[in-house]
């Protein structure tokens, strides 16, 4: 990361020994200020991470507290009564192992399809100039932007028809269709970033155009479509309107948690708090080094 | 760049139309259609045109608070979290130690679900959650029902704190990376020349962000429009929003045509509410053309 | 208008093993205009930042003015700086970005506009004003990074590169109009740059940087007649100064390189005593003052010589270099001191012109010794001819020879100028 506030701030330098620091006349004054000035910043870090952190810590410890800990007031903030009997009674409720199952499917099914209809437009839209490029791009930004609420209702109406309501199918099609845009557009910039001088020297020296896809581009771009794929399958995973509304026995997880909201008791709730929330620790985990270029994606 | 023509001999569609028209023809039958749908549905009753559903919307006695609900979350929550965010960001930049794990905890819910998001606040503000548990130790009384239907403000309060928590990262992830491509000469040089932080902040960077703020502002916000699994976890029916209402009329109720009247009011204020945005923060063409 | 101490600096970056700068001491007189030059990474735009305050030392001082501003930040140091991306804000009119250190300092709006007009006026930015950055060219984007430095009269103006980023024919046209604009406001001016022609051309005087060190400090025309090393040499001068393997002979009268041998250099050697001419007798100490340091290869300490750049036989060839018997030598010479010839010439080193360059103004050669093989390069008339491959007689007056230790690479030349140590 560029280093932007205080110009002097990534110069901080070592405060040297005694003798060393009463030279002619040096103030140093304005070092000590900006010694302080770091620490309290250090402590607005920490503050922030405590925020954030904290949370998790917490729906984690009801997760792995026993029945009777959670039915418990005060509860205690450590863990001090640590059981799998509320995880394993939340896998254990009715629907929740498929649901799961559905989830993955779901994900993994999304990803291919977004994978498989995304990445050549991408490619597309980065090595060719060709009329209506700017159009498709505003199209895919607009779409991005568009809620789910919207889609969803019509496109349920759509599948009864289609036969393919209720389906993992129908909602992974929902997905690959919510997750394409920003596909297409990380594939895009994920392509341009492959120097175009690489691919035409494989061109020169005899491979066909998919060979020299295949051998020089691809391993290249292999991470970035990776990172876009990682980031289909969590939009999949945590989508939850869309598939309360798109399925009603097949649901995915996240779906059948919402559905038995109501009346499920606390300790389920907790647990499906918890079993919805370590996927994406994992998720963020491994995507770590492709966080900025994912988000951070703006019209080219 | 090949030309659109494709690499001559090889295809006679250009290159570029076949690699698109996968893509295309997907988002057009599972984009397109449905929404062109979803807009006629909201008007269409008995098999006919009519205005029905949208009467039946807006004389539901929980339309009104669905509304006033959704605009008070956004119009607090989003703000809000720029502010946050930007804070974060400033922070992250001015690289004290550790500043990659703080950006990596910071970014984490990022791949939280609303859902989970508000399941993880349950915990904590459930009448016998970990917030009233910590306050009876320290002794401060016995606990606040923080989420019951009789406290509308701390219900509201719970709402915003749970999305402030969750979906701050992603104004945090897009600032930042608007901020990396900011040379970082312009800083130095507004240094040099005499700004202050401050100074620097509003006369370099924040300018210079607007491209990022644009995005992330129009995304968040119409994000924030769909709120809904979070309230449901941690209010249950008791706090209306406008898509909770759309789930509701929809699978409850069983009725798609108030169900497509909402979401068409949702869509609108959306585009009403980008629009603005993309005028407010536009940058004259003079600094635009040559970048 | 002040002068700039910088005294003892050392800043080693976090992360590096190696100090960027290594006790480096400067010192700028009031209105002096002053070029750092050296290769990249020598630690010159360090030096740079430091006095800037974009960068805080590990040690050492700098003062500008008599005031301590080491840990200051940049806006309390009163200067100004032209940056080499120029830095200049998109988001502002050309206008706004040359008024921008005087908005910080809350000049108000009556007094700027008129500045603003002043700098623009000197860098013929009127016509721009109201212009944004990105409509104008990169020329003109200099100039308006340029006249946003000048505005504010500052105390001290630092330059880091500004015109690298220039094409060539701009760069020539600009660095003049540069030279004259400095020089009519009188600012104090700190110029780094990798380009020893525009080193050469702009500073009132030179410090060449390596690895973090001032290694030279002078006037332009010392830097390049008299390099005090030879990283010196060889990185003024285009063509670099040629350096030659040879030794000294025990008589110190002549220069053995490979198997031939030319006149040695009469003047500055510390003479060894009763062999010195009465002429360079005089006590004393040799040189000019701050010659400390410099390594005395003579057992005896030496004596006044003639200053370099006598005409050559005043004294008797062989009265400094007595005292230096069999002793290896690198001789340094540029290659526009060699005057080559396709005849036969008496005293002249033998050589084979292996590549000739014509290069319009001169034919650069580059040429072999007969018999030992080392290169040279050589600088001719442009209306020189001879064929490649054919032989060369390479005639070098003995006054433009330099001197130089093999061991150390330093200057043997007790006439060399001193390198700033310690004392500002």
């Amino acid at each position: 990361m560029s280093a932007l506030a205080g110009p002097a701030e990534p110069a901080r330098p070592a405060e040297p020994a005694g003798p060393a620091a009463a030279e002619s006349g040096v103030d140093r004054s304005p070092l000590r200020r900006r010694r302080r000035q770091r620490a309290l910043l250090q402590l607005a870090a920490v503050a922030i991470t405590l925020f954030m952190a904290a949370p998790i810590y917490l729906i984690t410890l009801a997760a792995f507290s026993s029945r009777q800990a959670l039915n418990e007031y005060p509860k205690s903030v450590l863990p001090t009564d640590v059981s799998t009997e509320t995880l394993r009674g939340f896998l254990s409720s009715a629907g929740i192992v498929p649901s799961f199952l559905n989830s993955v499917a779901v994900g993994l099914l999304a990803v291919l399809l977004s994978i498989g209809l995304g990445a050549p437009a991408g490619y597309a839209i980065a090595r060719y100039a060709f009329r209506g490029r700017d159009a498709y791009q505003i199209v895919l930004l607009i779409t991005r932007a568009l809620p789910v609420v919207v889609l969803s209702i019509p496109l349920a109406e759509l599948f009864i028809s289609w036969q393919l309501y209720d389906t993992v199918l129908g909602i992974a099609l929902m997905h690959t269709a919510l997750a394409l845009p920003t596909t297409v557009l990380i594939s895009a910039s994920v392509f341009v970033s492959v120097p175009r001088d690489v691919e035409e020297a494989a061109l020169i020296f005899g491979a066909t155009p998919l060979a020299a896809f295949r051998r020089v581009v691809l391993p290249i771009a292999r991470p970035g479509i990776a990172a876009s794929a990682i980031f289909t399958f969590v939009l999949s995973w945590n989508e939850v309107l869309g598939a309360a509304i798109l399925a009603l026995r097949n649901r995915t997880l996240p779906a059948q948690v919402l559905g038995s909201l109501s009346n499920s008791p606390l300790a389920y709730r907790f647990a499906g708090g918890f079993a919805l929330v370590v996927p994406s620790l994992v998720f963020i985990f491994v995507m770590r080094r492709y966080l900025l270029n994912m988000w951070g994606t703006t019209i080219r | 760049m090949s030309s659109a023509a494709g690499r001559p001999g090889r295809l006679r569609l250009p290159t570029p139309y076949l690699l698109l028209i996968p893509s295309a023809l997907t988002l057009a039958a599972l984009f397109g259609w449905p929404m062109v749908q979803g807009v006629l549905a909201a008007f269409r009753h008995d098999g006919g045109f009519s205005l029905d559903n949208v009467h039946r919307m807006v004389s539901d006695q929980r339309f009104g608070s669905a509304v006033r609900n959704t605009l008070l979350l956004i119009a607090v929550v989003v703000p809000l979290q720029f502010v946050l965010a930007l804070a974060m960001a400033l922070l992250l930049q001015a690289r004290p130690k550790f500043s990659g794990l703080y950006f990596y905890l910071w970014a984490v819910p990022l791949a939280i679900s609303d859902l989970a998001a508000g399941l993880v606040w349950l915990s904590i503000l459930d009448d016998q959650g970990y917030l009233n548990s910590v306050l009876h130790r320290l002794g401060l009384g016995d606990g606040y029902s923080w989420l019951s239907y009789q406290h509308g403000s701390t219900m509201f309060l719970a709402v915003v704190v749970a999305e402030v928590w969750r979906a701050t990262a992603l104004v945090l992830v897009i600032l930042v990376a608007g901020m990396q491509v900011i040379p970082r000469d312009y800083d130095e040089a507004a240094a040099v020349f005499g700004a202050t932080f401050w100074q620097r902040l509003r006369y370099v960077t924040l300018p210079l962000l607007k491209p990022s703020l644009q995005v992330a502002l129009i995304l968040r916000t119409i994000l924030a429009f769909q709120t809904f699994a979070v309230a449901r976890a941690l209010t249950g029916d008791n706090y209306p929003l406008l898509v909770g209402e759309t789930y509701q009329w929809y699978l409850d109720l069983q009725n798609p045509g108030v169900a497509s009247a909402i979401a068409l009011l949702i869509l609108a204020i959306s585009i009403f509410t980008a629009s603005i945005y993309l005028r407010a923060l536009r940058q004259p063409d003079a600094i635009r053309e040559a970048r | 208008m002040a002068d700039v101490s910088v005294t003892a600096l050392r800043k080693t970056y976090p992360g590096s093993k190696t100090p960027a700068t290594e006790d480096v001491s400067l010192h700028v007189a009031d209105g002096e205009f002053v070029v750092l030059l050296g290769p990249s990474g020598c630690g010159k735009t360090t030096l740079l930042r430091l006095v800037a305050g974009l960068e805080l030392p590990d040690a050492g001082s700098v003062r500008i003015g008599g005031r301590d501003v080491t840990y200051l930040p940049p806006r309390q140091r009163n200067l100004s700086m032209v940056f080499q991306s120029y830095a200049v804000f998109p988001h502002l009119s050309v206008a706004d970005n040359i008024g921008f250190g005087l908005q910080m300092h809350k000049v108000d709006g009556a007094e700027r506009k008129r500045k603003v007009a002043w700098a623009a006026d000197l860098l013929q930015l009127e016509p721009f004003l109201a212009r944004y950055p990105a409509q104008l060219s990169g020329g003109q984007r200099q100039r308006v990074a340029v006249a946003r430095a000048i505005v504010m009269e500052p105390d001290l103006l630092l330059m880091d590169e500004p015109l690298s980023n220039l094409d060539a024919l701009l760069r020539l046209n600009f660095r003049a109009e540069l030279k004259k604009l400095l020089a009519d406001l009188g600012t104090t001016c700190l110029y780094v740059t990798h380009d020893q022609v525009e080193a050469l051309s702009l500073g009132d005087r030179v410090a060449v940087l390596n690895e973090g060190r001032i290694v030279q400090d002078g006037p332009p025309l010392s830097i390049y007649d008299a390099p005090v090393d030879e990283f010196v040499g060889s990185f003024i001068g285009s063509p670099p100064m040629n350096f030659l393997t040879a030794t000294a002979t025990a008589d110190g009268t002549a220069l053995e390189i490979g198997e031939q041998r030319i006149a040695a250099p009469s003047t500055g050697w510390p003479a060894a005593g009763p062999a010195a001419e009465p002429a360079a007798g005089s006590a004393g100490s040799a040189g000019s003052a701050g010659s400390a340091g410099e390594p005395d290869p003579g057992p005896d300490p030496g004596q006044a010589g003639e200053p370099a750049g006598a005409p050559a036989g005043a004294s008797g060839p062989g009265d400094a270099a007595s005292g230096n018997g069999g002793r290896p030598v690198r001789v340094g010479v540029r290659a526009e001191a060699i005057t080559p010839s396709v005849t036969p010439v008496e005293g002249a080193l033998r050589a084979i012109a292996e590549v000739v360059e014509p290069l319009g103004s001169s034919v650069l050669l580059t040429a072999v010794l007969a018999g030992g093989g080392q290169p040279l390069k050589v600088q001719a008339p442009s209306d020189f001819r001879v064929a490649a491959g054919a032989d060369l007689w390479l005639a070098i007056r003995p006054d433009r020879i330099r001197l130089y230790d093999p061991r150390t690479r330093r200057a043997i030349d007790p006439k060399a100028p001193a390198q700033i140590s310690a004392s500002g």
